[in-house]
């Protein structure tokens, strides 16, 4: 007895004949192995079609048929508030409004002298242990980064004030600036709480920070804050 | 190749306990899932700011998401609601009238059921080899036939049919694992 396992694609998409459709259906009635492979089939398939049918642009948003749903808009004004009310912070009754968040601040884009960690052997941080490294680029301002577990703290609060168009993105790097792994943005208060596990910070030799256009995923090219700690 | 499972699962446990920066994580997930839907009701014009407070919402009862249940359909539960009352506010009622009948019917419920499905079929299609991923997007996304995929790849036909046929057991393991867990 020749299976058709390979043959059940096809059988749901329509592409088999006549002829192979009704050979395929007197198989699955005696064969209790293609019977199993055809429900997995049919799970795998009426996922596939839904999703293609009502959610293109979810599952396949690199397709031409997918309408692109675009950059994820700036929401670091929610993250700033959040950590603050997470540190203790009474709530603040606000409401976010993106075309009233406009700030007048321009980017200024003034360079800074970053404090890091230095890691144990172990990979884990040692709390408070902060190395002040040279300004990276056109930096002269200083900022502080503090690691305590898989939490990295970063105070950029002697930085320049962003407008609402901009934002800080802190990232690690490795020594060659030829790989670099996000860790979050920084919010309006200069001020992050970001997680780090200790085997991520293991891959990477140094933490930068940038000034990111507001949507804007990818490393913007422009840092003003770097730290070597491996 | 990333296990968006997993990695939802983390950031909802650490949401539950209260880490701020899960929230972060958990809007660079979902973002994009959460747009979605808020589209398809929401105004343009106003989808950003109810994205804010539907991921505002998120933390602050995040004291009541249960790391045992689907984070994407926790979140998208809050995404329903918090469209509704922004659509009920909206003065220019003629355009508010159509969505909200739309979106707290059965509509809105299924329409987030199916975007939540989309969203784990997107993970699960990451978790495969790249081999029979390949030749499952051709066929689902792009509307190939395996003759057409064959050629496009310059494979044998038989090939592009085992791939196929074994990157949709695999998913269908991975989906079932996904509704199981969760």
């Amino acid at each position: 007895m020749t299976h058709i396992v390979d043959d059940i694609p096809r059988l749901l998409t329509g592409e088999a004949t006549r002829d192979e459709v009704l050979a395929a259906a007197e198989h699955l009635r005696s064969c209790p192995d293609c019977q199993q492979e055809l429900v997995s089939a049919v799970v795998a398939h009426a996922s596939l079609s839904s999703a293609q049918r009502f959610a293109p642009e979810v599952v396949a948003p690199a397709h031409d048929d997918a309408e692109p749903a675009g950059p994820l808009p700036d929401l670091s004004d929610v993250f700033a508030q959040v950590r603050r009310e997470a540190s203790g912070a009474a709530p603040a009754r606000r409401r976010w409004r993106v075309a009233a968040a406009v700030a007048a601040a321009a980017v200024v884009i003034a360079g800074a002298t970053v404090a890091v960690v230095e890691l144990n052997d172990s990979g884990s941080s040692s709390p408070g242990t902060n190395v002040a490294l040279a300004p990276f680029a056109d930096g002269t301002r200083p900022a502080e980064v503090t690691v305590r577990g898989s939490t990295m703290k970063v105070d950029a609060t002697r930085l320049p004030r962003l407008d609402a168009q901009h934002f800080y993105e802190v990232w690690l790097t490795d020594k060659g600036r030829t790989a670099m792994w996000p860790l979050g943005a920084i919010g309006q208060d200069n001020r992050a709480q970001l997680p780090v596990p200790a085997s991520v910070m293991a891959r990477y030799a140094a933490i930068e920070v940038s000034v990111q256009r507001a949507s804007q995923t990818g490393y913007s090219g422009v840092s003003v804050l770097r730290g070597t700690y491996g | 190749m990333k296990d968006v499972e997993a990695a939802l699962v983390d950031i909802g446990e650490r949401l539950n306990r209260g880490e701020p920066a899960a929230l972060e994580d958990a809007y660079r997930t979902l973002g994009p899932l959460v747009m979605s839907y808020l589209a398809r009701y929401v105004p343009q014009a106003d989808v950003e700011d109810v994205l804010q407070r539907v991921f505002y919402e998120v933390w602050r009862v995040h004291e009541r998401y249960d790391p045992g249940l689907s984070l994407r359909g926790w979140v998208l539960g809050i995404a329903r609601k918090r469209a509704i009352d922004h659509l009920r506010k909206r003065r220019d009622v003629v355009v508010a009238l159509d969505s909200v009948r739309e979106i707290t019917g059965d509509d809105g419920r299924e329409t987030a059921d199916r975007l939540v499905w989309a969203d784990e079929v997107r993970g699960a299609l990451n978790m495969l080899p790249e081999l029979q991923r390949e030749v499952i997007e051709l066929a689902y996304f792009a509307g190939y036939t395996q003759a057409e995929i064959a050629d496009a790849l310059a494979i044998p036909l038989g090939t592009v049919k085992t791939r196929t046929a074994r990157g949709l057991q695999r998913l269908a393991g991975l989906l079932e694992n996904t509704r199981g867990v969760q």
